[in-house]
């Protein structure tokens, strides 16, 4: 039994198996036997695969989540098909000798570059979405092994060195019941679309992949940011009181939704929510919130070049 | 070819969402379709990624240069995009 730490950033409490993922390496040969021509047969078929599955994907977000998920997507399909991007991948095939895959690896790796070098976290995201694409082209053109080869099986834990937003598409089909990484960023697209699903997710776990085998036991709290590994039988008891407990909590507040606020002596409280974006008023709503209590102003300057206008934060406001 | 300024009339400038707008409407079109910041640097419109580049800023200048054989309907169709769908 040992205890690791973590960064909780999608709440919840887990039990279950592991389910380790560790990326392999693709082999990429950067020389080329065959001609130009066959190598472009290649590309553009490993291309037309990777449409096809991103646009399942974009379906199957926007089913399961909404639009503003699924666009994820739709932007990944207008990478593959920048002409720019495509432009360079053909020069270096031609001036390299190089192969399909190749001549992709390097011209991704020159517009990741790029975007990583700008400074704002905005544009660092764009780069992380251009790696993904750029995985999932080459995977194709190799015909290699994808994900969907072998899938793990309903209610394991999903635990990588890090996860991207494609990859939590393909997992929402399978029932996983909590994400574990050892890396991982508070504000990337895998760690939206996890919250959007309500999988518990803890990032940031030191030693995760050295600790876990495959088919270990976890109790993954996500409330408290920390994960036990193979836990004897007492702990394992302990988590699933403590399962229970946070389950009948919130099944006891979901019923008092639509019920009026007052206290025994008939006195009216009014509950508030507090939201950080004006997006938040939504769940405030849903759960039965009166009003707002607090609004993190400061917010509306984040994630953004230039400062709001008077009008775009007297509209947030409102 | 066509070539005109416009004013980006908004306030995050030329990103993801704009950005995509406009090469949706830009890869229609047969013509070749540029766009060059205000620090005189130019990229195919019909490149997200090149578009991004850019950075152009919300409330900032920056000139669209359509060449080629329907240069006139995708002038026209680009200028309504900028004018309507880029405005917040």
């Amino acid at each position: 039994m040992a205890i690791l730490k973590g960064q909780g950033v999608s709440p919840g409490k887990m039990i279950g198996q592991v389910y380790k993922v560790e990326k392999q390496k693709q082999e990429v040969r950067v020389k080329s036997q065959l001609t130009f021509n066959q190598e472009l047969v290649r590309l553009e078929q490993g291309i037309e695969k990777t449409r096809g599955q991103l646009d399942a994907l974009y379906s199957s977000t926007l089913e399961r989540l909404g639009e503003e998920e699924a666009s994820i997507f739709s932007a990944h399909v207008m990478m593959l098909d920048d002409p720019e991007l495509l432009k360079r991948i053909k020069e270096i095939m031609v001036s390299e000798n190089n192969t399909a895959e190749g001549a992709t690896e390097a011209a991704y790796s020159e517009a990741i570059v790029i975007f990583e070098a700008l400074e704002s976290e905005y544009m660092q995201a764009r780069a992380a979405d251009l790696r993904d694409v750029s995985v999932r082209v080459i995977r194709n053109i190799l015909n290699s092994e994808s994900a969907d080869a072998e899938k793990p099986v309903s209610g394991m834990i999903y635990c990588a060195e890090d996860i991207t937003p494609s990859e939590v598409a393909e997992l929402m089909q399978c029932g996983i019941k909590a994400f574990l990484t050892e890396k991982g960023g508070a504000t990337s697209h895998f760690v939206i679309m996890a919250n959007a699903l309500e999988i518990p997710t803890l990032i940031q776990c030191k030693g995760l992949l050295s600790t876990l085998e495959m088919g270990d036991m976890v109790l993954v709290d996500a409330d408290e940011g920390t994960l036990v590994t193979c836990p004897d039988h007492d702990a394992q008891r302990n988590f699933q009181d403590k399962m229970q407990k946070a389950m009948d909590f919130k099944r006891g507040l979901a019923a008092l939704v639509g019920l009026e606020s007052v206290s025994l002596d008939g006195c009216h409280i009014e509950i508030a929510g507090n939201i950080g974006t004006p997006a938040d008023c939504e769940s405030v709503v849903k759960q039965d919130g009166e009003a707002i209590g607090l609004f993190r102003t400061e917010f509306l300057f984040f994630d953004r070049l230039q400062m709001p206008s008077e009008a775009e934060q007297f509209d947030a406001y409102r | 070819m066509i070539k005109s300024t416009f004013l980006l009339d908004n306030h995050s400038g030329f990103h993801a969402r704009p950005a995509a707008i406009f090469v949706t409407e830009a890869s229609k079109h047969v013509a070749e379709v540029m766009l060059i910041n205000n620090k005189n640097k130019e990229a195919n419109a019909k490149s997200i990624l090149g578009i991004i580049g850019l950075g152009i800023e919300g409330q900032t200048e920056f000139t669209l240069q359509v060449t080629g054989a329907d240069e006139e309907a995708a002038f026209t169709a680009l200028k309504s995009v900028i004018e309507l769908k880029l405005v917040e």
